[in-house]
């Protein structure tokens, strides 16, 4: 989907995508693997500092292999704390910010991001 | 070598042109311009090719169902271009008689996708 | 209800296997993703924020209780073990995977269900009036039509590629309960001379990014009329829709940008060409239909017997309510449809667990000839309840959390997936729901405020109707921040129309007070009960602009 411009690589930045046969969101991490990104917390991401590194990046993982197990990969900007910046990575990152399914009505939504 | 296919399965190959006597209209023309066209000379022509842009863009089979209205019975109305083997049944129901697979595009797909 | 026949199933059996094919060949390497991409959504199936999300055709919103037996099953052996109802009367599963997606289509087939023509440039989904058949008021049972069309558009090979996708919805009475005219095209029956409905075909209604109701494009066509009507309307369209600008494909900007004269005079001088002999046996295969919604024999003895029981019964003050506010007046004396609230407090709009969908099929047996409908204000139905039966219904609800009493209330809220599911999303929509409807709960008011439509959508795409709803709300990303637009005064029914746009958006967390604000500012100025949209015509944008950012108090 449509990447947000980076505008900051200061504290650099990640690739996201979704794997090809879950459709779970996934990182790339330093040892070059996918990884689910809602472990972001756990992992450690290949981060980028620059436009070119960034290219470079995308590039290593061959997005145009038909046999690239991931779909629509694309880089997103980090924060200082090496998460997500834009809201919206960082609710792929998280999950849902609602209860859902059996959980749904139990107690109260007070999950936020 | 460019691939013919009919209707009732067969494919032909063909060397280069199609017939001298074809005339290539490109799906994205008004149906009135071809129709005035078509009227006043070539619809002695024995094969319309209707040229699609791309695979997203349905209007060939509409143009297709109106064509087939006016042309003589003699003249074949083939599909070419951008067309998918998963339009191939399709271009059937609308009318055309045959559908013209460049090489390129043939083998992209794989020989067993276009026969439906 | 509609049973399959031969060339449905095996229409529904092929897709399924041409699907695992093309999963098979998509998962093998030898197709890429972007020649995958428009084959999976040809089947309803997407790639959304955290996963992939499979939309199932409901048609028309019927279900019977095998099928929805089949969607808990589903949901909890492909999903997490629920679903969530659209607007567009259809399910939508948020987390199969692709390779068990084409094992989940050849379940959904033994049930007669698929997810064919749930996206993509094609036409849709068939939507209707939930209470078709059985509203009190109604002229025209809309369902033998509505599935004759599902026939006729599924797989019509003219109309796979269009220059965008296409709605269609239809009604057959005067209280206009499927927004016929926020479609692209929209039908509405009439009573004809002869038995055979009259149809008044409205043309260019849609949402999105350029809201705009229909225009009557076309008045009392016959049912011998109606598919080579269509068939020209759908061909013009086909030929002249732009596709240079996907937001300016829609069938509204087509009617907009040639007029309505001049696209009537197209489609005519169409309809007027166009080869009849395909449609020779419709009128008759038409009509074979019938049976499938044939009305039931009532045992008239019973049904009078009940009123003395219920009486009683349903005095306590909670079931009356939910009588009052979650049933309608039936066609059928002694009968009532029950209309199942998924908006309980705190829920998810729409949603409903596994667990909820088998004891929601099982209550539909038992009591409402087998048969259920999804409506687009996201809830259910139960079409055919016996007077008699309505206690042990309401019993039977209330233990699976779903007698809530708020049908049509202001906690009644449409609300797309938005950010926490969409990949189109730019802001959430679910919380912001569950937010407002805690604090119109706390005012205690609900039921004094009356019926009040509150729709909230994620993006401009509109999938919750914002735009005709009294109170509208359209999430958006102002540099990161959720950021909130209020429309007032829309309207979806017989009498439709755009909501207009306030000033500037609030924040998250101004909202639920924002629409307090509006609520109570409403219930002060109202005569009477007097709509919300007839307050509003009377007393004007200006002042209810000030009661959204609250200035004047
Ligand atoms: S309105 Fe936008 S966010 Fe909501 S479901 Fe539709 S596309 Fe997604």
């Amino acid at each position: 989907m449509a990447a947000v411009k980076i505008k900051d690589y200061s504290h650099g930045v990640m690739l996201i995508a979704n794997n090809l046969l879950s459709g779970l969101s996934v990182y790339l991490n330093s040892d070059h693997q996918w990884l689910l990104l809602e472990n972001l917390a756990q992992g450690k991401a290949a981060v980028a500092y620059s436009e070119q590194e960034a290219a470079e990046l995308l590039a290593s993982i061959n997005p145009d292999d038909f046999l690239c197990p991931v779909v629509d990969p694309y880089i997103i900007q980090l924060d200082g704390n090496g998460k997500p910046s834009h809201s919206r990575e960082l609710l792929r990152a998280t999950g849902p910010s609602i209860r859902y399914g059996a959980q749904a009505t139990q107690g109260t939504n007070d999950v936020s991001i | 070598m460019t691939k013919q296919l009919l209707k009732n399965g067969d494919v032909i190959d063909l060397a280069g042109q199609v017939s001298a006597d074809s005339i290539r209209v490109p799906a994205a023309t008004p149906f009135t311009e071809i129709q005035t066209g078509l009227l006043t000379q070539e619809l002695k022509q024995k094969t319309v090719l209707l040229e699609f842009s791309n695979f997203a863009d349905g209007r060939g089979f509409s143009l297709a169902k109106m064509l087939k209205r006016d042309l003589p019975s003699s003249t074949t109305l083939a599909a070419t271009g951008a067309i998918i083997p998963d339009q191939v049944a399709l271009a059937w129901q609308c009318g055309f008689d045959s559908i013209i697979v460049s090489d390129e595009l043939w083998h992209r797909c794989g020989p067993d996708s276009w026969m439906v | 209800m509609y049973q399959y026949n031969e060339v449905d199933q095996i229409t529904v059996d092929d897709r399924c296997r041409e699907f695992r094919d093309q999963v098979e060949r998509r998962i093998e390497g030898t197709l890429s993703e972007a020649e995958f991409k428009p084959l999976r959504l040809m089947n309803g199936l997407y790639l959304q924020l955290h996963a992939y999300m499979l939309r199932v055709a409901i048609p028309y919103g019927v279900l019977n209780s095998i099928q929805l037996n089949k969607l808990a099953d589903i949901s909890d052996k492909y999903d997490r073990g629920y679903g969530h109802f659209t607007t567009r009367q259809n399910i939508q599963f948020n987390w199969p995977t692709l390779e068990e997606v084409p094992d989940l289509l050849e379940e959904l087939a033994t049930v007669q269900m698929h997810a064919i023509q749930t996206s993509g440039n094609c036409i849709r989904n068939i939507t209707s009036d939930p209470l078709a058949g059985v509203a009190a008021d109604e002229e025209v049972d809309p369902r033998p039509i509505c599935e004759w069309l599902r026939q006729w558009s599924t797989l019509h090979p003219e109309f796979r590629y269009l220059p965008r996708k296409f709605k269609f919805a239809i009604t057959g009475s005067a209280n206009d309960r499927a927004a016929i005219k926020v479609h692209d095209i929209g039908l509405r029956l009439r009573k004809g001379p002869n038995g055979d409905p009259l149809i008044d075909l409205w043309l260019g209604g849609g949402q999105g990014r350029t809201p705009k109701i229909a225009q009557l494009f076309k008045q009392g066509l016959t049912v011998e009329q109606l598919l080579p009507y269509l068939e020209a309307t759908l061909r013009v369209y086909n030929l002249h829709g732009r596709r240079d600008n996907k937001y300016k494909a829609r069938i509204k900007i087509l009617l907009a940008e040639t007029g309505l004269e001049a696209l009537q005079a197209q489609v005519q001088e169409e309809y007027e060409a166009l080869d009849k002999s395909p449609f020779v046996n419709s009128v008759a295969e038409l009509k074979a239909l019938y049976p499938h919604f044939a009305q039931p024999l009532v045992d008239v003895a019973q049904a009078s017997e009940i009123a003395n029981v219920i009486d009683e019964k349903l005095s306590g003050e909670e079931v009356a309510r939910w009588y009052k506010q979650n049933t309608r007046d039936h066609k059928l004396a002694g009968f009532r449809s029950v209309m199942i609230s998924l908006k309980p407090a705190g829920g998810i709009p729409g949603d409903a667990t596994s667990a909820q969908m088998r004891a929601l099929a099982a209550i539909a047996k038992r009591f409402s000839r087998d048969e259920l409908r999804v409506t687009h204000r996201q809830n259910l139905i139960l079409p055919w309840v016996a007077e008699k039966d309505l206690y042990a219904v309401w019993l039977a609800l209330r233990e699976i959390d779903l007698a809530e009493s708020n049908i049509d209330l202001p906690s009644d809220i449409i609300a797309c997936p938005g950010m926490d599911y969409c990949a189109l999303a730019t802001a959430r929509s679910i919380p912001v729901a569950q937010d407002i409807s805690k604090a119109i709960r706390k005012t205690e008011l609900q039921h004094d405020i009356g019926k009040l439509a509150i729709n909230i959508s994620g993006c401009i795409n509109a999938c919750a109707h914002h735009h005709v709803a009294d109170i509208g709300v359209l999430g958006l990303d102002r540099a990161g921040v959720e950021n909130y637009q209020i429309t007032l005064g829309g309207r979806s029914d017989e009498n439709a129309r755009v909501g207009e746009r306030m000033g500037p958006g609030v924040s998250a967390d101004e909202l639920p007070a924002t629409i307090e604000r509006v609520v109570k500012f409403y219930i002060k100025e109202r005569r009477d009960d007097e709509t919300f949209s007839l307050t509003y015509d009377r007393i004007g944008k200006t002042e209810f602009k000030t009661a959204v950012y609250g200035v004047a108090e």
